[in-house]
């Protein structure tokens, strides 16, 4: 256990650096974003009561406003790929600068006297924290935006809509659902690629160049797998209830993630040699 | 330890804000408001629910549209949850039987309970395919005593391939016999056929056309509207369109011998560039003894005085007419085509029947049930009693009224960006 977390904190310190840089650039773009969103927003009110319009025609016009204004904004999903992307990049970067990084790294991760298992999974844990702390980020974010509103928007233009009420049914429900529960089956879903992904990795790295066509076989086999239930689904139109079509999803779910750890296994004790 | 101050901080940082803003989250839906049904007149002591939605108004919201059932002490809304069937608390009928007979229902549409049949012994289901290869109807019956099911699909005429898709609007069985009235729409017109299937020989035996529409005019544009327990395509031409509006009874799976619909033609005038004002030029009622197949046009010579038919149950169309601070109402026999009776409801005074147009009528257990103001915004709740959704029970013999009640908010409530939209009452 201890060496399982000293090697979870080594994981986040290697990357620590580019991501608070990451975590600055998307809090700095979202806040300007906001701010201008708000201001002009405010000025085009205070141009339309200046004009002599009243209250009720603005509102007409204007809606009152919320935190989904600066939701609905296509730059505010800029900032949110500005996240989601570098973290895509480092889920296969991750293991390979230990293998390309000085020094050939992983010879020395590899000859630790602890379970190599340990390696996969305090790898997979760094990364669900990396993609952890950027939502906690972004909630935090959305907290601010709600009070920067608040400060420059009159409160009779303002919606004062909590944010908590206003992402159910936005596009921000992919990295925050609105329930805890589908919380877990979409981070659960996220799990199971990950596992897939790393497997993929160690299966390129076990066997090289054939390497490659086994690992994107086994993601196309993982994928089918995972998806058995709704083709079953479409084949037989329609024959389960959705409740045991999402049941059925969970179980082929877990079955590729339980295969991915396994052959994982298997690979780094049997096929990655030093 | 020290070294790992960081990690720690990090991680018990980030599980702290995803933890508050969860909790936040189920805050926030608890939070939704409540609303009672509460009695406002009448002597007799009904227990009545209301079932409908609570929506969110504003579109920033994105897709809020929660389930709800109200009584007199508070509403209890559908849990949001991946694993909810869906939203259907406008198919009770459906959800009913699908908790008796689960393995019948599978593979079929869940929520188009006009597609259902049910009486004593059996449970009827039948969905029209429009293939052009093989167009056909999907039939299965039920047998509720020895639980055997019973598929087949027996082919349709092929000329009836031209419309773009078709809507089942109420399915009966007499005997050996399976009445399928479908709503069968083009991309300019809407036609309602009657199909008679042989259950027996699993064969189509007949299709009688019982309105067919006209299509000399060029479209603009067609939309989807709703009616009061069906929907149906409007098709909007260069100055006229027509509509399809059913009225069915209130459980629409049970057994009916008579279907009524209206065929209302509408005539669209410019206001300016963007406005168009709607005004009715005809209407016309046609009722279709499901058994025989025999339609008759319910005139003037039928409905006193302007009534509007409301509801049919059995043999008795009940027509309405409103009048200042009541509702007329006549009853009349489709079969013997002979008036049995006519009786006035008094809308109690100070809850105005302003909103009229919406007014949904229903017989359940003998009494005869009135909405209206179904879908409220709840600004408007919190300003009048007037804009709450209110419900009149009376008995179906006499009119007298029963109990008159209210859908109100329990407590003064800021939710303005929401509105309720009642689907209908339930007395027990």
């Amino acid at each position: 256990m201890n060496n399982f977390l000293k090697l979870v904190h080594f994981e986040l310190k290697r990357f620590s650096k580019l991501y608070m840089g990451l975590i600055a650039i998307i809090a700095v773009a979202q806040l300007l974003i906001a701010l201008i969103i708000v201001n002009m927003y405010a000025s085009d009110i205070n141009r339309m009561l200046a004009q002599g319009k009243s209250s009720f025609e603005i509102l007409g016009k204007m809606g009152k406003m919320s935190i989904g204004n600066i939701m609905n904004n296509n730059l505010f999903y800029m900032t949110l790929m500005v996240g989601a992307i570098p973290l895509i990049i480092y889920m296969f970067f991750i293991w390979y600068r230990d293998w390309f990084g000085k020094s050939s790294f992983i010879y020395r991760l590899l000859m630790l006297p602890t379970n190599r298992m340990n390696l996969f999974y305090s790898k997979a844990v760094a990364m669900f924290l990396f993609i952890f702390g950027l939502v906690a980020v972004q909630v935090l974010l959305l907290q601010v935006e709600h009070w920067i509103i608040g400060a420059i928007v009159p409160r009779d233009y303002n919606s004062n809509l909590d944010f908590l009420n206003l992402i159910d049914g936005s596009p921000l429900t992919v990295i925050l659902p609105p329930t805890l529960e589908q919380f877990f089956l979409s981070y659960g879903v996220g799990a199971m690629l990950l596992v897939t992904l790393f497997t993929a990795v160690l299966l390129e790295r076990s066997f090289r160049l054939r390497g490659i066509v086994i690992a994107i076989l086994y993601c196309v086999v993982a994928g089918v797998v995972f998806f058995i239930p709704l083709f079953i689904q479409n084949l037989t139109e329609g024959y389960f209830y959705h409740k045991e079509e999402v049941w059925a999803l969970i179980v082929s779910g877990l079955v590729v993630t339980i295969c991915g750890i396994t052959l994982s296994n298997y690979l780094l004790k049997r096929k990655i040699t030093v | 330890m020290r070294k790992y101050t960081g990690t720690i901080v990090f991680t018990a940082i980030t599980v702290i804000i995803i933890s508050m803003f969860y909790i936040g989250t189920a805050k926030a839906n608890q939070n939704l408001p409540q609303f009672v049904v509460k009695k406002t007149a009448g002597s007799m002591d009904e227990n009545v629910e209301a079932y409908g939605y609570l929506y969110s108004s504003n579109i920033q919201k994105g897709g809020l549209s929660r389930s709800t059932l109200i009584d007199d002490k508070e509403s209890k809304y559908q849990k949001d949850s991946i694993f909810n069937e869906g939203f259907n608390s406008d198919q009770p009928e459906v959800e009913e039987l699908k908790k008796k007979y689960g393995s019948f229902f599978r593979k079929k549409d869940l929520y188009g309970s006009n597609a259902y049949y049910e009486d004593n012994n059996q449970l009827g289901y039948a969905d029209i395919v429009i293939e052009e290869e093989k167009p056909r109807i999907k039939i299965s019956i039920l047998d509720k005593k020895n639980g055997e099911i019973t598929d087949f699909e027996p082919g349709i005429p092929k000329k009836l391939v031209s419309a773009d898709f078709a809507n089942v609007i109420d399915v009966q069985i007499f005997g050996n016999e399976m009445r399928v009235m479908a709503s069968l729409q083009h991309f300019d017109k809407e036609d309602i056929v009657l199909f008679t299937v042989d259950m027996k020989a699993k064969k189509l035996t007949d299709v009688t056309e019982l309105y067919k529409g006209d299509n000399e005019n060029p479209i603009r544009s067609t939309q989807r509207m709703s009616t009061n327990s069906a929907s149906s395509i409007v098709a909007s031409r260069n100055s006229r369109s027509t509509q399809i509006m059913y009225t069915k009874s209130e459980n629409p799976i049970a057994s009916a011998k008579h279907f009524v619909f209206a065929v209302v033609t509408m005539e669209e005038q410019e206001v300016d560039e963007e406005d168009f004002i709607s005004k009715e030029i005809s209407r016309k009622y046609i009722d279709i003894n499901m058994e025989t197949g025999v339609k008759q046009e319910i005139g003037s010579a039928v409905l006193e005085n302007k009534m509007i038919p409301a509801t049919v149950d059995g043999n008795k169309l009940y027509a309405i007419k409103r009048v200042k601070g009541k509702i007329k109402v006549q009853v009349y026999d489709l079969d013997q085509k002979k008036n049995l009776q006519n009786y006035e409801i008094e809308w109690p005074e100070g809850l105005s029947n302003e909103r009229f147009d919406s007014l949904q009528v229903s017989i359940q257990d003998g009494k005869l049930i009135m909405a209206s103001a179904l879908s409220a915004e709840i600004v408007d709740m919190n300003r009048s009693l007037k804009g709450l959704p209110q419900v009149l029970i009376a008995d179906e013999k006499d009119g007298k009224l029963r109990w008159h009640g209210v859908v109100m908010p329990k407590d003064i409530i800021d939710f303005q960006e929401y509105s309720l939209s009642i689907d209908g009452f339930k007395v027990k």
